[in-house]
């Protein structure tokens, strides 16, 4: 086959892949009206072409995947039990202390210089307090069972469960463990209740700033499903330094939520936020200008505009 | 990637199962989707589906942001696929067919591929079924993503981590093969 013969094979295929360029497409139309041999050879292209798009493909059905879905929780499960993280995690501190020695000599001479200097600096100024841990009467309490295969006829059935045992934690507030059991608490209990304690125990402690919290105030303020939650947590947000994370949090919820409570803290943060620094990109200048055209409350509205006029 | 979905996935690089439960029903249904119509049987496709999410929950520390999420969920869903093909491969079939005359060929297949359980199909639906379990398995991975799934051959290439060029020879020698073994067929 010589060289042009090749071309126009190749722009064939592209043709049946519709793939092809305009200008290929109008080149070969041209060739093919004066080529019978290539002529031919297309519509043998074009029959292949024609069977697939008849050709019955197997579809996912909802009840397939809902199969799936379930067979792969259990599986899941599983994977977890295993204790999966902790073991890579050794894996890969074993790799990296193997591929990187001088690197971890190095960390490590670092490390214990600011253990021996910490220890003569911070004597005198612990702020961390004893931990006690005390398992409550040390039953063990199955929740939320479900199940997953409950057709006995095979003489098996499945479900998971969550088995809970009760634990009391008690300790000063700027501890990392509290702080971790509170930004957990924030997020995950199911009880408002539970999570409006755990934002106001911040608002009694403000100078807790840790970026563990500070995440977790910022995704309640996205993503919690309580307007009185997440009203609490945006007003918590005074007490930190704002920054460009802060920022982007305060756009979501302006563009995003829908309760004008919100929104109004929201603009009003930003506003003074920006007063003190000009941070805003080309897409936060048009998540504005959307809410002063856009927004059902005047005041969002018009604190939007002052906005970017002090901006400009 | 939306902002929703990069929070999402940090969320579940830090082990919020809750998070990775979302980022999973955002991509299983085109992920068993490939699976299905690479492996034209239901059960083979939802054990290639556990595998990809086993695979996706274990790398996903490692991934890094420097792709599409959706593109590096449907390379890891390729590669178990093609995976899942040499793993075939080395299985022993035996057939559980009274017919005495029937193709050999048809008694190395599993018995959920026996033809003659989907002569309901059609006719060409048979023919293009033996035509693809001929292509080798990268060629009718490509195949399979370009006809029935629908993607650009840019998209398929980032799915399958090689060059675009590749992927259209993968193509042409998929639509040349098809071409020739259909042809051989009765006349459609």
């Amino acid at each position: 086959m010589n060289k042009e013969e090749i071309k126009f094979k190749e722009l064939m295929n592209l043709l049946i892949l519709d793939e092809i360029s305009e200008e290929d497409k109008v080149v070969l139309k041209q060739h093919l009206n004066e080529c019978e041999e290539c002529k031919n050879d297309f519509e043998e292209y074009n029959k292949v072409k024609l069977a697939f798009s008849s050709y019955k493909k197997e579809m996912v059905t909802d009840q397939l995947l809902n199969e799936a879905r379930i067979e792969f929780k259990a599986h899941l499960r599983k994977e977890i039990n295993k204790g999966f993280f902790l073991s890579t995690t050794i894996e890969k501190v074993k790799d990296f202390i193997v591929a990187n020695w001088k690197n971890t000599i190095g960390y490590a001479f670092t490390l214990s210089i600011g253990i021996i200097a910490g220890t003569f600096l911070l004597r005198g100024n612990e702020t961390t307090s004893n931990i006690t841990n005390e398992p409550l009467s040390g039953e063990t309490r199955i929740q939320d069972i479900k199940f997953l295969d409950s057709d006995a006829s095979d003489g098996e059935i499945e479900f998971e469960f969550n088995a809970v045992k009760p634990m009391v934690i008690k300790g000063n507030v700027n501890d990392t463990k509290i702080q971790n059991v509170l930004a957990y608490s924030m997020i995950n209990s199911k009880n408002i209740g539970t999570r409006l304690h755990s934002l106001n125990v911040l608002e009694t402690e403000p100078k807790v700033l840790d970026k563990e919290i500070k995440d977790a105030l910022l995704s309640v303020i996205k993503y919690d499903n309580n307007s009185g939650v997440r009203k609490e947590a945006i007003d918590l947000l005074k007490g930190y330094k704002y920054d460009n994370s802060i920022k982007d949090v305060l756009l979501y919820v302006i563009k995003n939520d829908t309760v004008s409570g919100m929104r109004i803290s929201a603009i009003n943060i930003l506003a003074q936020g920006e007063k003190e620094r000009t941070s805003l990109s080309n897409e936060d200048i048009n998540v504005l200008k959307q809410q002063i055209e856009k927004d059902d409350n005047s005041y969002v509205r018009i604190q939007a505009q002052t906005v970017l006029k002090e901006y400009r | 990637m939306t902002i929703k979905n990069i929070d999402l996935i940090k969320k579940a690089q830090k082990g919020e199962i809750q998070a990775f439960d979302e980022l999973v029903k955002t991509y299983d249904r085109q992920v068993l989707s490939i699976a299905l119509k690479y492996t034209g049987d239901e059960d083979d496709a939802k054990d290639i589906y556990q595998d990809v999410f086993i695979r996706v929950y274990k790398g996903l520390k490692k991934f890094e942001f420097n792709c599409e999420f959706s593109t590096w969920i449907y390379r890891i869903a390729t590669n178990v696929c093609l995976d899942y093909t040499k793993r075939m491969k080395k299985r022993v079939f035996v057939s559980t067919s009274i017919n005495d005359d029937e193709d050999p060929i048809l008694n190395e297949l599993p018995v959920e591929d026996n033809v003659y359980e989907k002569t309901l199909r059609g006719e060409i639906s048979q023919k293009i079924e033996k035509a693809l379990e001929s292509l080798s398995p990268k060629i009718k991975m490509s195949f399979v993503l370009k006809h029935f799934e629908g993607y650009k051959i840019r998209e398929i290439a980032d799915m399958m981590n090689c060059q675009e060029g590749t992927i259209k020879k993968y193509l042409f020698d998929a639509n040349n093969k098809m071409k020739i073994l259909l042809k051989d067929f009765t006349n459609y």
